[in-house]
């Protein structure tokens, strides 16, 4: 008989395990040090709410992994769906109904990436790109290249700093999403199912699950968050910029990847994801504060997204022994 | 006379199991030797130590007098030992010469450039000296399957290997292609080369092989020339061997239909499947392997869609349109292979058992009841005694019986009408194979439909009622158990029916 002894946890299986709260903890102190402006109330705040966005959409991340699936696209539809949103508020429709256009169409779009690849039989990597191509073009098109300007201060206000018994809205936003994903994923026949599809897909169908219905859930799931990721960027940015978030997508994988989850499906946390969120988060606050220029932080995000993803094969083989 | 090749005293073992038993055997050159055996005798892992595929645990592979060692594949083709596979393996949007001189290809200019017109030319000479009437330009994508095996048996001869094995070459050929090979075959005995052809076609063997030898149960059991054999004396040095005890089979007339299939076809795979399941019998289903066994069940259980014909359960239309829609109606499908396609082999006992169910579980706002999934859970480990410590633990922890046992209790769990299984007992111990027979019966006992699929005959004959018996994807015949001896069964599935077969 093949005895496969209990989960062995190798060297790099602990690294990993510990990777998102160490790594968090480390540079956490280590900004503190290298910035006077780093460990005060007021950046801790404003760290909160930027890192609403990228949250949001590592929440999704996490489901689309899950299930041995990516989306790119998602940088792409959250710059282009700020824009759609500015110009609506521009063309007199109210904030709310605005809101509601895009989460509608953001939860079409990601839908049309789940169908695609679903139905088509396409890697998703090969049809997000093609969304993701098409949304930058949109965006550019629709502007002409250049911000549309919000004016809308309810809409300004509401989704930056205006707050609810004390907590600033795109916090809550973010606490809500956070619990709403977890019990989703947890607790729900949805949630287990996802996990057995990422597991073993053929298994999966041949136990009755609908592989197909619920991948393409998890793609519309994905685009709702990014409906949201985009209403928060919009506000905090106060105008629809076609080129505002070129690193949203690798910060959103980066952080799924980090939080522990496997690009070949069946392992993914939420709790982990939003850790991984909140590093990524701190690295691009702290290194800002320390003037390191854009293009170098491209470097260190790509170093520790491979860090990760060796990590998490060496852990694998570690187990398969 | 030199033996050309000879396999001395080879032992292999796996995990939880000694493929290979002290196996000797010898090829002379200029000969077409035939190895034949069960399922699961050990050819196939024979052919794979001579092929450098597997190493052999003790034993020597001597070939011309030179004891070799293989590191892999590529070692034993340098030796001379080619062999082509079941599976076919050619490249599909290649031409001919392409294929045959795959990873041969003769270069110029030190090697950075492939010599085009040589590569044609030593292509078309290979093809010309076995005698296939093909060009070295023609695409593979508009070659017929026995076209296609012309090209994988071109492609082994093209480096004059003195030894040549063909595993089952005419499993996928018609019986014109058939008479092709044959002649090719022959050829290739006239140029000298030594050839080992596992088969399960009777006829193949007495009309081709110049010497058999028998494997059963890892061992060496009979070689000798082909004259000294019958069909029967084959049959019978295939299986000889203990019979378990027997169970009195049930009168299956008065038990009420629970499956009738007519006509059921899917191509390439089940022809014009006609046949009853009734509730409270137990159908052995047996027959050789890619006799069309597991094609059959999946057609049953919803997973395939049927080219042709009808089913009707419980005296209603049956057309299932997937896995979950025949689950929904009762029928369950237990695949024979638990690691790819019965397991998830990382998540917990509870994860899969539970799976096909799941959606019962969800109450307010869809959340799951962990407690009422636990305790289910639970108590279909208890059913099936799984030794688990608690539904949390991670199945690949398990040994083969226990999960083995995990995706039963999945399946019973859905509580089927009708419960197809696929190898039920296949790499489970003594004593977990015991209990599960046991199972299977008392589920019959109760009224549920089973379709048991073994490729181990004393299994077949302990547990069924009546044995369906399959042969190159038709029904070969369905026996009553109480009737049916291991030989009668063989004899069933050696059974060639027609030309027409392909």
């Amino acid at each position: 008989m093949a005895q496969e002894t209990a989960r062995t946890h190798g060297l790099a299986q602990w690294v990993r395990d510990l990777l998102p709260y160490a790594g968090l903890v480390l540079l956490i102190v280590y900004f503190s040090f290298a910035s006077d402006f780093f460990f005060n109330l007021r950046n801790f705040e404003r760290l909160a709410t930027d890192s609403a966005t990228l949250i949001l959409v590592a929440l999704g991340m996490t489901l689309v992994i899950l299930v041995a699936e990516i989306d790119l696209s998602v940088g792409a539809v959250v710059a282009l769906l700020s824009v759609v949103v500015a110009q609506a508020m521009a063309a007199g429709i109210p904030w709310h109904l605005s809101v509601l256009l895009i989460l509608c169409l953001s939860v079409l779009i990601g839908a049309f990436n789940g169908v695609i690849t679903v139905i088509g039989q396409i890697p998703s990597f090969i049809v997000t790109l093609g969304t993701m191509a098409i949304a930058t073009g949109a965006a550019f098109v629709f502007t002409g290249s250049i911000s549309v300007p919000i004016a809308d201060d309810t809409f300004l206000d509401l989704f930056y700093s205006d707050t609810v018994w004390g907590i600033p809205v795109p916090l809550l936003i973010v606490i809500i999403a956070f619990a709403g994903s977890l019990l989703q994923l947890q607790r729900t026949a949805f949630g287990r199912e996802l996990f057995a599809i990422g597991t073993n897909i053929e298994a999966a169908r041949l136990s009755g699950v609908a592989v197909k219905r619920n991948k393409i859930a998890v793609f519309a799931i994905m685009g709702f968050l990014v409906g949201w990721a985009s209403v928060l960027s919009a506000s905090r940015l106060g105008s629809g910029a076609p080129g505002s978030s070129p690193a949203l997508t690798l910060d959103a994988i980066a952080a799924v990847i980090i939080g522990g989850a496997s690009l070949f499906g069946g392992k993914a946390s939420i709790l982990r994801a939003l850790l991984g969120a909140l590093l990524i988060a701190v690295l691009n606050n702290g290194m800002v504060l320390l003037n390191i220029n854009v293009d170098s932080q491209y470097i260190v995000k790509g170093l520790i997204i491979l860090l990760a993803v060796v990590l998490e094969r060496i852990a694998a083989r570690e187990v398969a022994r | 006379m030199t033996e050309s090749l000879e396999l001395h005293a080879v032992s292999k073992r796996f995990p939880g199991v000694l493929a290979l038993d002290g196996v000797s055997l010898r090829v002379l050159p200029g000969e077409v030797h035939a190895v034949m055996g069960e399922n699961g005798a050990g050819k196939s892992t024979l052919m794979k130590i001579a092929a450098g595929i597997h190493t052999p645990d003790s034993g020597s592979i001597v070939l011309d007098g030179q004891s070799l060692t293989f590191r892999g594949p590529h070692d034993a083709a340098l030796a001379g030992i080619s062999t082509v596979f079941q599976e076919l393996t050619v490249l599909e949007n290649r031409d001919v010469a392409h294929n045959v001189m795959v990873g041969r290809e003769p270069v110029r200019m030190g090697g950075l450039l492939v010599d085009r017109k040589s590569l044609y030319r030593q292509a078309q000479a290979v093809l010309d000296r076995l005698g296939i009437d093909l060009s070295a330009e023609t695409p593979v994508a508009s070659l017929s399957a026995g076209e296609r095996q012309m090209i994988e048996i071109a492609r082994a001869c093209a480096v004059n290997p003195k030894v040549l094995i063909l595993d089952e070459p005419t499993s996928s050929l018609g019986r014109e292609e058939e008479l092709v090979l044959f002649a090719l075959i022959d050829r290739l005995r006239g140029q000298g080369t030594s050839i080992i052809y596992i088969t399960h076609r009777m006829s193949e063997v007495f009309q081709l092989a110049d010497r058999i030898t028998v494997l059963r149960d890892g061992r060496r059991v009979a070689t000798g020339p082909t004259g000294d054999f019958s069909k029967d004396s084959l049959i019978k040095a295939m299986v000889g061997r203990d019979v378990p005890e027997r169970r009195h089979g049930v009168t299956v007339d008065n038990l009420p239909i629970a499956l009738e299939a007519a006509d059921l076809g899917r191509r390439g795979h089940v022809k014009n499947a006609t046949f009853t399941l009734h509730a409270g019998e137990v159908l052995g289903v047996a027959g050789l392997m890619g006799a069309g066994r597991t094609e059959l069940a999946r057609l049953l259980a919803g997973i395939d869609r049927p080219d042709h014909g009808h089913m009707r359960l419980f005296g209603e239309e049956f057309a299932p349109s997937g896995v979950k829609d025949a689950a929904a109606r009762g029928v369950a499908y237990v695949s024979e292979d638990r690691k790819q396609l019965g397991l998830l082999l990382s998540l917990t006992v509870a994860d899969n058992i539970a799976l096909p169910a799941l959606r019962r579980f969800s109450g307010l706002a869809g959340l799951l009841s962990f407690t009422k999934l636990r305790a289910f859970a639970r108590k279909w480990m208890e059913e099936l005694s799984v030794k688990a410590k608690t539904p949390d633990t991670v199945v690949n922890t398990l040994s083969g019986g226990n999960q083995q046992k995990v995706v039963l209790a999945k399946w019973l769990s859905t509580e089927p009408r009708v419960l197809l299984l696929d190898e039920p007992t296949r790499g489970v111990d003594v004593g977990a194979k015991a209990e599960i027979h046991q199972r299977i019966r008392n589920l019959a006992d109760s009224g549920v439909a089973v379709l048991a699929i073994s490729s181990e005959l004393p299994e077949i004959l302990a547990i069924s009622d009546r044995v369906l018996v399959m042969a190159q994807g038709r029904i070969a015949g369905i026996v009553n158990a109480e009737d049916a001896t291991e030989e009668s069964l063989l004899e069933l599935a050696f059974s060639e029916m027609g030309a027409d077969a392909a």
